[in-house]
């Protein structure tokens, strides 16, 4: 298993600060709504860039590979699994407990412009992070 | 826009599509439903959908102007089942609004606020039940204050 993150984490929080992501629907967006104090786009939006600004090395779990169909190679992503400082629960959720956190990125070129795709959710099933560490789930999604 | 491979599944093209029912949670509604033509960038092998920063504000206020339309119908409907069961000057007094609000809400000269409507549904679930309960609820209230 990779030990470091396919994708430079300064340039994800860069693009993350200059506001040039894509957020998914079903993995992302749907599911934090749902815990938000600001339940709007824009609110998961600020959410999703607070998470990824807060980013450290030492929450990078894995790679996933995903086989690409239309051109060769994969699909990169990155995996960290991360727990949230109280200020950002306390500004953005619903629910201080809410610190475990789940993302899965990857930046591609679209359109000219580099976007990394972010999936973001409560974090399920203890992940064991590359530095050795296990991080564990401290909420459930039903919460 | 440009299209662009999945990112998602790595199988399919995104591009901006319309369609129908889909929906997103907004605000206390659990599912809101997006207007047919409006396109998001949606991948045609898996179906996940990605929203930027643009798409965003826009979409959010879609959802605004679509939730305020829902407000909007959901009031005119409770007060029209609630009629039948309270006079609407009596409503407004056991609700604490002003004379004659209930009416503009009605014709649609006032935007309900959400805690309204959510009152207003209530009743209309079971208006000859809820109603009386009302006036029970604040003769009680009133009698308990006397007492304390």
């Amino acid at each position: 298993m990779a030990d470091a993150p396919w994708h430079s984490l300064s340039e994800v929080k860069a693009l993350g600060a200059a506001d040039k992501f894509d957020l998914g629907v079903t993995s992302a967006t749907k599911r934090i709504l749902p815990h938000l104090l600001d339940r709007t786009l824009d609110g998961v939006r600020r959410f999703a860039k607070a998470v990824v600004a807060q980013l450290r090395l030492l929450d990078f779990a894995h790679r996933v590979n995903l086989p690409r169909k239309l051109g060769k190679g994969f699909v990169v992503h990155d995996v960290y699994a991360t727990r949230l400082g109280d200020a950002i629960a306390k500004a953005h959720l619903e629910g201080t407990y809410k610190t475990t956190w789940y993302v899965k990125l990857t930046i591609i070129s679209a359109g000219g412009r580099r976007v990394f795709v972010l999936s973001l959710h409560c974090l399920m099933d203890p992940i064991r992070r590359a530095d050795g560490t296990t991080l564990s789930p401290t909420w459930k999604e039903s919460q | 826009m440009k299209t662009f491979e999945c990112p998602a599944c790595g199988k399919g093209r995104v591009a901006p599509r319309g369609g129908k029912g889909r929906s997103f949670p907004y605000k206390q509604v659990p599912a809101l439903e997006i207007a047919d033509d409006f396109e998001i960038p949606t991948c045609d092998a898996c179906g996940e959908m990605f929203i930027g920063a643009i798409l965003a504000k826009k979409l959010d206020a879609h959802l605004e102007r679509r939730y305020a339309r829902l407000l909007a119908a959901a009031v005119k409907s409770a007060i029209k089942k609630i009629a039948e069961h309270a006079r609407q000057q009596e409503l407004e007094q056991l609700l604490g609004l002003s004379h004659g609000y209930l009416s503009k809400l009605r014709n649609g000269k006032k935007e309900p606020s959400p805690a309204l409507v959510g009152e207003l549904m209530m009743l209309a679930e079971n208006p000859r039940k809820r109603v009386v309960e009302l006036r029970r609820h604040w003769a009680a209230a009133g009698a308990g204050s006397v007492a304390r």
